[in-house]
């Protein structure tokens, strides 16, 4: 039955969790994602364009951050190394001067870039290792500087640097401790390293309210609303995406409205609305244009206040529809789709292999006509009569986003949360419901720690994630929302893996 | 119809420019492919720690490497190590200094001129301190037997060895001794003489290419910082770890050189190493240790680029204060360390500088063995490489059952992973073996007596 909780998802509604329980979570490993790479390295060697080598996180990955998307195979490791090599190369002119020893300036030097980049002091013996990279290269006639960007190009291919890590606890639960908590606290919020205020208070985060205050000052900063934004665009999908239905002109616009867009979200006094649900937005010469309106605008950096028509928050910006259609069409499952995985948390099964659409209709048959056949064959209806029925109040949004009023707006969501569940008019009243929800907002600090930790819930800290949603759903302001929740005891600690 | 590039020509398409002209025609390579054999000698000074030293004896001579020689584990397959070898012309030399003796002796095992005239032996009169040998040294005789560039002859010592030298050039006169062979201290000057060239200076490698060289170093050394990450992650997350480490060797793998751009160092003329010119410490004198790595860096650049095919490096810092890496700041003498701890039975000084010098052996050993030839073999693989002391044990200068090592194996000539015991043999053996190795029929070496000649080392070719 659409929306029943299904007890072998752990990601579905969750209801059976005790409300004591021990908020600690397990954390895996997790390598540095290409902004992450990037935003390191400038620190390590500032104004160095670090490239775009970097491996993305592999297919499916619902976040850049995610740990078991983001391994390094053979696959991987070139690509790093490729990304290692040309930092190295660029910061072999940005390396001190060699007046001593060759040992000593390969000490000298790695030790505080290393300490940089491992985000804690190297031990010895990572020290040592870095330095005989040096020491090898010289022999092997490089000189310095060049044999000291050997011992750089080593430390940025070590895990030490690749990974975000924790050290492995004990049970029933461990605490990190300030270094790690600085480290987390900056990588996650900013994607960079700690700042000189963190590294000062590092010793005092494992106290929630201060943690809470940090991430707050963080969240303020462009790195911060940087990463926030980083985060919305990856939650909806549509991070690094690059519509092929705009033309180039349109999808220019269009990233720069979206960026607005997620300003006004990190400024609204009830972001998770914003998020969701109303009509207001800005547009140039180029997006009046596209949606057909006349706001003003007299060029295309000439950007105006309007309400647009059908609009329902970020949630139906073009992009977002575009990467939720079928080419110039819409698609009543995606857009299904979206509201149940991303906005409420669940994760219906992939399709079975042995279907295809084609064989239930003809080639020509309407958007309509082959969602009815799907939800009157037997193999298709279980699935989705849960998402269709959404998409139905998407399909006056083609495939660019573009709104046509002449076209049904109506669609039902089937949920056991009553706030949730029923026919809707529009996709901005599902907007509205889903604004209230919540099931939804709860979800959304889900999604967030998601993108938080790399990985999603497993069963063992499925209740310490439900309480961490609990506690934080009241608040409004994003920076408020997210500060609460690094505020929670599961940031701190750590259960045994 | 496959076409094969002699080494010479290889090694002009790959430095881009015509080669240095002391460098030796491939046409008399030898046996071993394409590739030349060259005998290098490492001679370390007062003998070793011999209880410490020798393998023990195993079925069908068996290597199970010793104390002193464990730094040498990397290459024990490699390596041939033999036993019972003695300076049994040493008690012949009429001076009474025990180092003299040994010293002036071992490389030659013949006796020193002591006529009246200074031009023939004399057994019933004292030479005169620094006359010269009756014969040539192994290193001097090997190359003029093959008609080869004379032997390259390198000191390690802190100023002019002078007269403590323990190689003879053949003689250049009917009769008569044969002349000292100089040692050379500076590494710039042989790198002038042999490898600058007055033809085309190539380009200087680009930043970029120099560290693309350098990418597997690179990793190998990010490979082993894996060794202190492990330990601060979950067992889970070790697992991980592995992944990553297999990728890492994977690339490595796909990073290593091709055969001959492995060389470590490039034959191309140009300007020597920065590093040729060996600093000085804090008491005006140059770093033995650094001084050594130097060395070693142009004895396996001289092979490899074929400037020289008989190199020989002579520790002559007996008395040359200190060994930087001993406890407490060094020693002000090895020669008084090696009497005196030996009478005190106070021998971590001793052992400390023991496995230093098998440890330098060892360094000499990767070096060459990185090196790939066009034969597919490496410069270790092709050579002969002998480590050898003028003392069995030097705090009673007795020249009896003296260290010796030998490696590479010459193409196979040698079969290596062994450990030949055999109380008796000689030095002269040792070098009638070396002749013989190389293709060379005799069955002598130095004083002629039939008691130290056998013929060779039994079993060792």
């Amino acid at each position: 039955m659409p929306g029943t909780p299904n007890p072998s998802q752990p990601n579905g509604p969750m209801s059976d969790c005790p409300r004591d329980v021990v908020e600690a979570v397990s954390v895996p490993m997790r390598r540095l994602d290409a902004v992450r790479f990037q935003h390191v390295v400038a620190e390590l060697f500032p104004g160095l364009d670090a490239g775009a080598a970097f491996p993305p996180a592999g297919k499916g990955a619902p976040f850049s951050t995610s740990s078991i998307h983001s391994p390094v195979t053979a696959i991987e490791a070139e690509p790093i190394a490729e990304a290692a090599f040309e930092v190295a190369l660029g910061a072999a002119g940005r390396l001190p001067t060699c007046s001593q020893g060759l040992a000593e300036c390969a000490t000298s030097t790695l030790r505080p870039l290393a300490t940089k980049a491992f985000r804690r002091a190297p031990s010895d013996a990572e020290l040592t290792s870095l330095r005989d990279a040096v020491l090898e290269a010289a022999d092997a006639g490089v000189p310095w500087p060049e044999s000291g960007a050997v011992g750089v190009l080593a430390m940025l291919q070590t895990p030490q640097f690749l990974y975000l890590s924790e050290p492995a606890a004990s049970a029933p639960f461990s605490e990190l401790d300030g270094e790690r908590l600085a480290e987390q606290l900056s990588m996650v919020l900013t994607d960079g390293l700690p700042d000189d205020t963190v590294r000062t208070e590092a010793a005092a985060l494992r106290d929630g309210e201060r943690r809470r205050v940090q991430a707050a000052r963080l969240l303020a900063t462009p790195a911060g609303r940087a990463t926030t934004k980083r985060f919305l665009r990856q939650w909806l999908g549509i991070d690094d995406f690059h519509s092929m239905v705009h033309d180039a002109v349109t999808a220019r616009a269009l990233e720069v409205q979206l960026d607005r867009d997620l300003s006004a979200v990190l400024d609204a006094d009830d972001a998770f609305r914003s998020l969701v649900s109303g009509d207001g937005t800005m547009v140039n010469s180029d997006l009046q244009r596209f949606y057909g309106v006349d706001a003003g605008s007299t060029g295309p950096n000439d950007w105006r206040a309007v309400r647009l028509a059908g609009r329902s928050g970020v949630l139906t910006h073009p992009l977002v529809m575009a990467k939720t259609g079928h080419g110039t069409d819409g698609s009543f499952v995606f857009r299904g789709l979206l509201v149940r995985k991303t906005l409420l948390c669940e994760a219906p099964p992939p399709p079975p292999p042995n279907v295809s659409q084609s064989s239930l209709t003809g080639a020509s048959a309407t958007l309509r006509e082959q969602s009815t056949a799907r939800l009157g064959a037997s193999q298709c209806a279980g699935c989705h009569l849960r998402f269709d029925p959404i998409g139905f109040g998407f399909e006056a949004f083609d495939g660019l986003g573009r709104f046509d009023a002449a076209k049904p707006t109506s669609g039902t969501l089937s949920h056991d949360d009553a706030a949730l569940d029923g026919p809707f008019t529009s996709v901005r009243a599902l907007g509205e419901r889903l604004a209230q929800s919540d099931t939804a907002r709860a979800c959304f600090v889900t999604q967030w720690t998601r993108f938080a930790l790399g990985r999603t819930e497993t069963a063992a800290d499925r209740c310490a994630i439900e309480a961490v949603s609990r506690r934080t759903t009241a608040a409004a302001r994003l920076a408020e929302v997210l500060s609460t929740t690094v505020a929670q005891p599961f940031f701190v600690r750590r259960l045994p893996r | 119809m496959a076409v094969s590039l002699s080494r010479r020509r290889l090694l002009r398409l790959l430095s881009g420019a015509a080669v240095a002209v002391p460098l030796l025609d491939a046409q008399d390579a030898g046996a071993a492919g394409e590739a030349p054999r060259r005998l290098i000698i490492y001679q370390t000074p007062e003998g070793n720690l011999p209880t410490l030293f020798k393998p023990p004896v195993l079925a069908g001579d068996a290597l199970q490497l010793s104390t002193m020689l464990a730094p040498l584990a990397a290459h024990q397959n490699k390596l041939c190590v033999l036993s019972g070898v003695s300076n049994r012309i040493a008690p012949l030399h009429p001076m009474a200094d025990g180092h003299t003796k040994t010293g002036k002796t071992l490389m030659s095992a013949d006796v020193i001129a002591s006529s009246a005239d200074g031009l023939s032996y004399d057994p019933n009169r004292q030479p005169v301190y620094g006359q010269r040998n009756m014969g040539p040294s192994i290193d001097h005789a090997l190359a003029d037997k093959l008609r080869w560039a004379a032997p390259l002859n390198l000191a390690l010592a802190t100023s002019d060895p002078g007269e403590n030298t323990m190689f003879y050039r053949v003689r250049t006169a009917a009769s008569g001794p044969c002349p000292v062979a100089p040692l050379t201290l500076d590494p710039a000057p042989v790198f002038a003489q042999l490898m600058q060239s007055t033809t085309t200076v190539p380009p200087q490698p680009t930043r970029r290419e120099l560290l693309e060289r350098r990418r597997g170093t690179a990793i190998a050394a990010a490979k082993r910082t894996f060794d202190q990450a492990r330990p601060l992650v979950s067992q889970a997350d070790r697992l991980r770890l592995e992944e990553h480490l297999e990728a890492l060797d994977e690339l490595e793998r796909k990073l290593t050189p091709t055969p001959m751009s492995s060389m470590p160092t490039s034959c191309s003329p140009g300007a020597a190493p920065t590093g040729y010119v060996i600093p000085t410490n804090a008491n005006g004198l140059r770093g033995l240790n650094t001084m050594a790595d130097v060395m070693i860096e142009l004895m396996v650049r001289v092979a490899a680029c074929d400037a020289r095919r008989v190199i020989t490096l002579q520790d002559a810092a007996s008395d040359s204060p200190p060994w930087e890496f001993l406890p407490g700041g060094g020693i002000s003498s090895w020669h008084v360390e090696v009497h005196n701890n030996w009478d005190n039975h106070n021998p971590q000084n001793l052992r400390e500088s023991f496995l230093y010098f098998a440890a330098t052996f060892a360094k000499l050993l990767t070096k060459l063995d990185q090196v790939v030839e066009p034969n597919g073999r490496t410069l270790l693989d092709n050579s002969l490489v002998l480590w050898i002391s003028e003392f069995g044990t030097g705090a009673t200068h007795d020249a009896d059952n003296l260290p010796v090592v030998l490696a590479g194996g010459l193409g196979d000539t040698v079969r290596m992973n062994r450990h030949l015991n055999r109380p008796g043999a000689t030095t002269n053996d040792l070098f009638v073996s070396i002749l013989q190795a190389f293709g060379l029929p005799d069955t002598s070496f130095g004083f002629a007596s039939a008691t130290l000649n056998h013929g060779g080392i039994g079993g060792l070719l």
